[in-house]
């Protein structure tokens, strides 16, 4: 059973790993790495690491994004 | 450099790195077995020696501790060199958002947009208080906990405004937190130096095991970090979030 959810989370950071590289528009591709800290998140717990789990909720799905977000905002609309 | 020249070393670099890899796992010790010894042994002595039943924090904040400083001081230089390169023009940011390039639908924000942000920001702080403080009990603790209650600095941002943000979280404040924090937990190592003659030795009585105030300096450490990592996280969304916003046209001569 343990086998089985670690292997689940391991193909789905696979797949969602190719989906953030395959975005190629800095916005859908954020939204895509979001995702990806969000399926981190359920791997590392699968791999019994509840604390690097939290960090990477943290980390991964909010922090990253967030600049990443306000950075694109920032390049778009933006003087100059 | 060409296009061909440049596929031809990603190639060449992408093999070797293949190779690499593969002879680099074929030595790693098969999945799921740990051949020790320090975790083994710390999980035996680890709940006796500091009253802790989660030892990954015991190991974070005692047995190597000064990792962990180091790894705060990390943080710390992160966050202000993002200030650093940020700051430059923040005596002209102004509240205005930046120009849309195109119609933006429903620029102010809805009731429920607003309504479901304070909902989450209650379930946040919550969650990243209550993993802060059982650093000692459960998974998680002082770093985990920060970064999960500095959300908030997001979903104010997101779901509130900018100026609710920077009202509720003004930057000196936030600041001066982070910067006493973060000297703190040096300040405790430097303590426990001059009691003990070890640089973080655990000198505080240590409570009883899986109680909320107990496990001496590991505590006091964790709260230290919990309080920096969040203000540290919430000055890095201000900073991002203050350059969202139009800057006062610059001064003809300075």
């Amino acid at each position: 059973m343990e086998q089985v959810v670690q292997a689940i989370a391991l193909v789905l950071a696979a797949l969602v790993a190719t989906v953030v590289v395959l975005a190629r528009e800095p916005k859908r591709q954020i939204f895509a790495f979001m995702i990806y800290g969000l399926v981190l998140t359920l791997l590392f717990a699968a791999l019994q690491a509840p604390d690097v789990a939290l960090s990477e909720l943290a980390v991964g799905s909010v922090a990253i994004p967030f600049a990443v977000l306000a950075t694109l905002v920032r390049i778009e609309h933006g003087p100059r | 450099m060409s296009a061909r020249a440049r596929t031809a070393m990603t190639a060449a670099s992408g093999a070797v790195l293949l190779v690499l890899t593969i002879l680099g796992c074929a030595g790693l010790p098969p999945f799921g077995h740990y051949p020790g010894p320090y975790g083994i042994l710390l999980n035996l002595v680890a709940p006796h020696e500091r009253q802790i039943p989660n030892i990954v924090t015991a190991v974070n904040f005692d047995y190597r501790g000064v990792d962990t400083l180091g790894e705060e001081y990390i943080f710390f230089a992160a966050v202000a060199g993002i200030a650093l390169v940020l700051r430059n023009d923040r005596k002209r940011t102004t509240e205005q958002p930046l120009p849309p390039n195109r119609e933006l639908h429903g620029e102010r924000r809805t009731d429920a947009i607003r309504a479901f942000s304070a909902l989450a920001i209650a379930v946040t702080v919550a969650f990243g208080v209550y993993l802060a403080i059982h650093a000692a009990q459960t998974p998680g603790g002082g770093f985990q906990g920060g970064a999960i209650t500095s959300g908030i600095g997001a979903l104010l941002f997101a779901g509130l405004g900018y100026r609710t943000l920077s009202r509720l979280a003004p930057q000196a404040p936030a600041e001066a937190v982070e910067a006493v924090a973060a000297g703190a937990f040096a300040a405790i190592g430097l303590a426990t130096l001059v009691a003990t003659g070890a640089f973080l030795r655990n000198a505080l009585p240590l409570g009883g095991e899986g109680q909320l105030f107990s496990t001496g300096t590991i505590a006091v450490i964790n709260l230290c970090v919990a309080v920096e990592v969040c203000a540290g996280f919430i000055l890095l969304f201000l900073e991002f979030a203050h350059e969202t916003r139009i800057e006062r046209p610059e001064p003809e001569n300075r």
